[in-house]
């Protein structure tokens, strides 16, 4: 009797382990390339990276000729210019993302509001403005420059402005939204249209039998219901533009005040491209408090997501979409 | 009440129908500007900036062009000005076609394992992996260049297509779409006794095509639009070696005066044409695609 | 716990593999003995069929010119030496650089041709080898005493050599002859006159007595006389603070014509001086003239950020002067042989060089000078072979030697005095007729060698674009210059070893 009990357990015990090798084995298959490509392409660098950050190197070679120092990161809370720059970088780039982000969220949630009540010819407005943002910066950015040059471009001329658009501070950090704006929000943009197109069009009718407002609609019916689409694009417009570097090298270059301009990773880019190897520590360390300040906001943002009280309405989408 | 209801929706048609016009050739006012910008002498934009198109039939050209164009064969004397584009065209498509098509498949093989194979920890890592977006790419551009050497791909085209297999983004779209793939499906396939590569493939890659072809199309666009990695990769490799986008980034900064215009601008033209071409087959695509997962680049 | 191992082992694999990788270049090997180097009976080094690559920072027409001066060496030298040439532009060659002597040692170029005041820079990144060594052993010719000064200290390290400067140049001017000598003015020849004739041409602008012409769109013909506009100010020397031709080289010469030093002996900059201010001064007042400036009138237009701002006014005949780089002078002829061509065509234009064009007191020595760079041949340090290292030394004294007047004719002016002086230089048509207005090589000044170039380059060009800008043009020139001049050396202190 004992015996049968063993055997019992023994032939389960060897069906698990037959199982779970078996899918130790799908498992791995299946997820075996990305992980061996994460870890060698991502990973590698990025562990690369934080080495990087602290380590000193010298003149002659971008490796490091010391590892474990902790001086990049003890330059960058010193009063020195080169922590000066860069924490006024990150501000700028925060004021930055301040202004930008919400263009980039409220133009094309009122574009795709506009392109919801389909009126005619909106496939191709829809497509017409999707269309910038598909296209290389450099072009797009080239395109910009000659149309708003001071002298010689085409908006000053037809208005008949003097202004030096490149020239300014404030003016050139409008040209940049505005090119920010022009080729960027197109995925947002789509990403509204989508999520207007899944509201439950039965809310609608409910809250007109109400008699709900306009604005009362938007609030109370339109805006719960895309909610997850509103904090998708937020999280990637924000972490995106904290990034901003391309748009600012392009149209500022020529700006006197350029250190009024740099976002922080211009100045990163600054360390790194053409330089003295021996700033690749302070890269690295400053590309490293960068990424720290980022997650620290996106977890922010991530809480504020959960934390606020799920509407009605959305609940009752919610449930409409399990059910589909 | 129904009346005025309906009176209310075509007033707001009409208003929504304005404004969406008025943005639209905002949008494209500037593209078209370039495109035609790109034909006009350069004496013309000193002489018109307010003319829209080239301002008169003698202002019109195409001098940009056949320059660009006509420098595609070596000449050994004038190798500063070797602009093979056919062979940036061809260097392009392999880039951005080729390494679309295998992270694709890495991803969704990936993707599957997330949603299909329940596994240890499974949501921990997907959220893990989430997470590792907000890092700046910066901080790894450099050792990712030593990475690439150690590799023996630097300087090689293959060099600008691996890194984009560890993207986190199209492990994470195609996930999205795959879980909205109905359970019982995926379990009457197994009780079947079908394997899992088959259910992969038979059952999940026809459902989840369309997420594929939209995360397909991002990457592409990427790939085709990049320059900075380009530049540290195959900046010094021999030009038949460049992709389109570079070579053009190349001759637009030999363009220093402002005599070089036509020239800078028909080369933005040249490298937006191919893209262009892409997105108009592929575009009710790419946004029908995008609507349906609420996920973008 | 497992986990943690893991990560501690690769952790540790990581580092001992940057740690082994960091011994790559750099090295201070003694030069010495003579390498793979064999001699004939007469004492020669033997080259056979020795190949070079070089790296060269020039573009465009310049570029071909080059490569057909390399082709006649290469012709010359069939069998023994071959120099093959890649170009890239001034933007992308350094990191190039950089990354291929990391990574791709092999495919790296043996001799740079790049600006000489980046030597310094170069050579304490590890880059750069001595050429005396060679030079002594090739017995080809390197007679230092030839040189322009300047030039041949740029690229001077200690007492060694570090490369062979080739040439100099800077902006020019190019003048509207047909315009001056129609109002009845003079062709300027310093800061005083230059500022008396713009003066003169914007005063007979406002009572409607200029005459200009060239291309315009108000129907008249190209060659046709008429007045000009009296509705705006006439500006007769457009300059701007993103023009390249000003942050470049106006700005310096400038500087340096009023006493400014850019680099102190101590390697670090030196260009915040009263002096330097002083020159930026006469910049500023170009565009925004003040009761106590030379000129009367704003010389300029306020052209901001634009850059090649002289471009479509000097065209137009809406201004006299304008700047350009000396290598675009034939197509300005070109451009003027048809624009003007029923009346003189190019004759109507002539070129001058920036000497004395921003010295507030002439009498001084360095009123006379102009800011350049000059190019020079570099031997990159990880060339092990000295047979190759000896031609690059042939090759390099070929290059200064007989670039010669197809190179000065694209502005290029030759680093060596006894190639200016030479009749074959002197004789060719081009040189009475332009390349003589550019001056010869002893006016012409480069940055002195310092490690930090790069720094003291850039942050002056932050305070030159400040200084003439018109956000900042209420601030005191001295005090811009003594803000960015701060930074400048709060960033060198961090890279002193």
């Amino acid at each position: 009797m004992e015996k049968l009990v063993n055997l019992k357990e023994f032939a389960r015990k060897k069906e698990k382990r037959k199982s779970t090798f078996l899918k130790f084995l799908n498992v791995g298959s299946f997820l075996g390339p990305y992980t061996i490509s994460f870890l060698m392409f991502f990973v590698f660098p990025l562990v690369l990276g934080i080495i990087m950050s602290f380590s000193k190197f010298k003149s002659t070679s971008i490796m490091p000729s010391q590892i474990g120092t902790i001086d990049n990161y003890a330059v960058l809370f010193k009063d020195s210019a080169i922590a000066r720059d860069f924490w006024k970088s990150v501000w700028t780039t925060f004021k930055f993302c301040l202004c930008v982000v919400p263009l980039s969220i409220l133009i094309p949630l009122g574009l795709a509001l506009l392109v919801n009540t389909k009126p005619p010819l909106y496939k191709f407005f829809r497509a017409a403005i999707y269309l910038p943002g598909i296209f290389p910066l450099t072009s797009t950015g080239l395109i910009l420059m000659r149309l708003f040059d001071s002298h010689y471009g085409f908006v000053n001329s037809i208005f008949n402005l003097t202004t030096d658009w490149f020239g300014d501070v404030a003016s050139c950090w409008f040209i940049i939204g505005l090119f920010c704006v022009w080729c960027g929000i197109g995925g947002n943009f789509i990403i509204f249209c989508a999520g207007l197109e899944n509201v439950d069009k039965s809310l609608y009718e409910a809250s007109d039998v109400d008699g709900c407002g306009k604005f009362r609609k938007f609030l109370h019916v339109t805006l719960p219901a895309i909610k997850p689409q509103l904090f998708l694009n937020l999280f990637t417009t924000f972490i995106g533009y904290m990034n901003v570097y391309g748009q600012i090298y392009m149209l500022a270059s020529n700006n006197p005040d350029l250190g009024e301009m740099k976002s922080a990773v211009y100045r990163i880019q600054d360390l790194l491209v053409g330089s003295n190897p021996m700033s690749f520590g302070y890269a690295a360390a400053m590309g490293i408090c960068l990424g720290v300040l980022i997650i620290f906001v996106s977890i922010i943002q991530l809480i504020l997501n959960k934390e606020r009280k799920v509407s009605k309405h959305a609940k009752k989408f919610e449930a409409w979409k399990e059910s589909k | 009440m129904q009346r005025s209801l309906k009176r209310g929706k075509k007033v707001s048609k009409v208003v929504a129908f304005v404004i969406l016009l008025l943005v639209s050739v905002i949008f494209l006012l500037p593209l078209l500007w370039g495109l035609f910008g790109s034909f006009r002498s350069h004496d013309d934009f000193y002489l018109h900036p307010e003319s829209f198109f080239p301002s008169n039939i003698s202002a019109f050209t195409f001098d940009g062009y056949a320059e660009l164009f006509s420098k595609t064969e070596y000449v050994s004397s004038e190798a500063n000005e070797y602009y093979p584009i056919w062979n940036w065209l061809f260097n392009s498509v392999i880039v951005a076609f080729g390494g679309t098509v295998i992270y694709l498949i890495i991803a969704s093989l990936a993707a599957y394992a997330f949603v299909f194979l329940d596994f240890k920890y499974a949501n921990k890592i997907f959220y893990f992996l989430i997470c590792t977006m907000t890092i700046p790419g910066i901080i790894s551009t450099t050792p990712q260049l030593i990475n690439m050497n150690l590799l023996g791909v630097y300087k090689t085209l293959l060099g600008l297509i691996i890194p984009s297999f560890g993207g986190v983004y199209g492990v994470f779209l195609i996930k999205q779409f795959f879980t909205g793939i109905p359970k019982d499906l995926i379990e009457n396939a197994r009780i079947d006794g079908a394997s899992n590569l088959k259910i992969f493939l038979k059952v999940v890659l026809p459902l989840g095509k369309s997420a594929i072809f939209v995360e397909g199309l991002f990457g592409f666009m990427g790939a085709w639009n990049d320059v900075q990695w380009a530049q540290l990769i195959i900046g010094n490799a021999p030009r038949t070696t460049w992709t389109l986008a570079y070579g053009l980034k190349v001759i637009s900064d030999q363009c220093e005066s402002y005599e070089a215009i036509t020239l800078s601008l028909a080369s933005a033209i040249i490298a937006m044409i191919p893209i262009f071409i892409v997105y108009l087959v592929a575009q009710s695509k790419i946004i029908e695609g995008v609507a349906n997962t609420g996920i973008k680049r | 716990m497992k986990l943690k191992k893991i990560l501690a082992v690769s952790l540790i694999g990581l580092c001992s593999l940057a740690a082994t990788s960091c011994n790559q270049g750099g090295g201070d090997d003694q030069l010495s003995g003579d390498g793979d180097i064999t001699y004939d009976k007469n004492g020669e080094v033997v080259y056979d069929n020795v190949k070079l690559k070089m790296w060269s920072v020039t573009t465009g027409d310049d570029a071909g010119t080059q490569d057909q001066i390399v082709n006649t060496f290469n012709e010359m030298y069939k069998g023994l030496i071959n120099v093959e040439v890649e170009h890239y532009s001034r933007y992308d060659l350094e990191t190039l650089l950089q990354n291929t002597i990391q990574f791709d040692t092999q495919n790296a170029p043996d001799v740079l041709f790049n600006h000489g005041s980046r030597t310094s820079e170069y050579n304490a990144r590890g880059w750069l080898n001595e050429v005396d060594f060679f030079f002594e052993k090739s017995k080809a010719a390197f007679d230092k005493a030839d040189f322009a000064p300047s030039l041949l200290e740029s690229v001077t390290i200690g007492d060694k050599a570090y490369g062979v400067p080739i040439d100099c140049h800077s902006a020019m001017m190019c003048v509207r002859k047909d315009i001056l000598e129609k109002n009845n003015l003079k062709i300027p020849q310093n800061y005083q006159e230059l500022v008396e004739v713009c003066d003169q041409a914007a005063t007979l602008a406002k009572n409607n007595n200029l005459w200009i012409r060239g291309e315009n769109s108000d129907g008249f013909g190209a060659i046709e006389w008429h007045k000009a506009s009296t509705a705006t100010n006439y500006t007769a020397f457009p300059i701007s603070f993103g023009d390249m031709w000003v942050h470049e080289f106006v700005s310096y010469t400038a500087a340096t014509q009023n006493g400014g030093k850019i680099v102190a002996n101590d390697e670090k900059p030196a260009w915040n001086s009263e002096e330097t201010a002083k020159g930026l001064g006469v910049l500023r007042d170009w565009i925004f003239p003040t009761s106590t400036s030379a000129n009367k009138n704003p010389m300029s237009k306020d052209y901001g950020s634009s850059y090649d701002v002289g471009d479509a006014p000097f065209n137009k005949g809406e201004c006299i002067f304008k700047l350009q780089g000396p290598w675009a002078w034939q197509k300005e002829v070109q451009t003027f042989d048809s624009l003007l061509a029923k009346d003189g065509g190019s004759n109507n234009i002539t070129t001058m060089n920036l000497g004395r064009m921003f010295a507030l007191d002439q009498s001084k020595d360095y009123a006379s000078k102009i800011k350049g760079e000059g190019h020079a041949i570099t031997l990159l340090k990880h060339v092990k072979s000295y047979t190759k290292c000896c031609a690059a030394t042939v090759f390099m004294d070929y290059m200064a030697n007989y670039s010669g007047i197809e190179w000065a004719k694209r502005g290029h002016i030759p680093a060596l005095k006894s190639v200016t002086l030479s009749d074959e230089y002197k004789s060719d048509p081009a040189y009475e007729k332009y390349v003589k207005n550019w001056g010869s090589p002893e006016d012409y000044v480069v940055v002195p060698p310092t490690k930090y170039y790069s720094y003291v380059d850039s942050y002056f060009k932050g305070a030159v674009q400040k200084a003439i800008s018109a956000a900042h043009k209420d601030k005191n020139i001295k005090d811009i210059l003594d803000k960015e001049y701060k930074d400048c050396l709060d960033y060198i202190e961090l890279y002193s070893e």
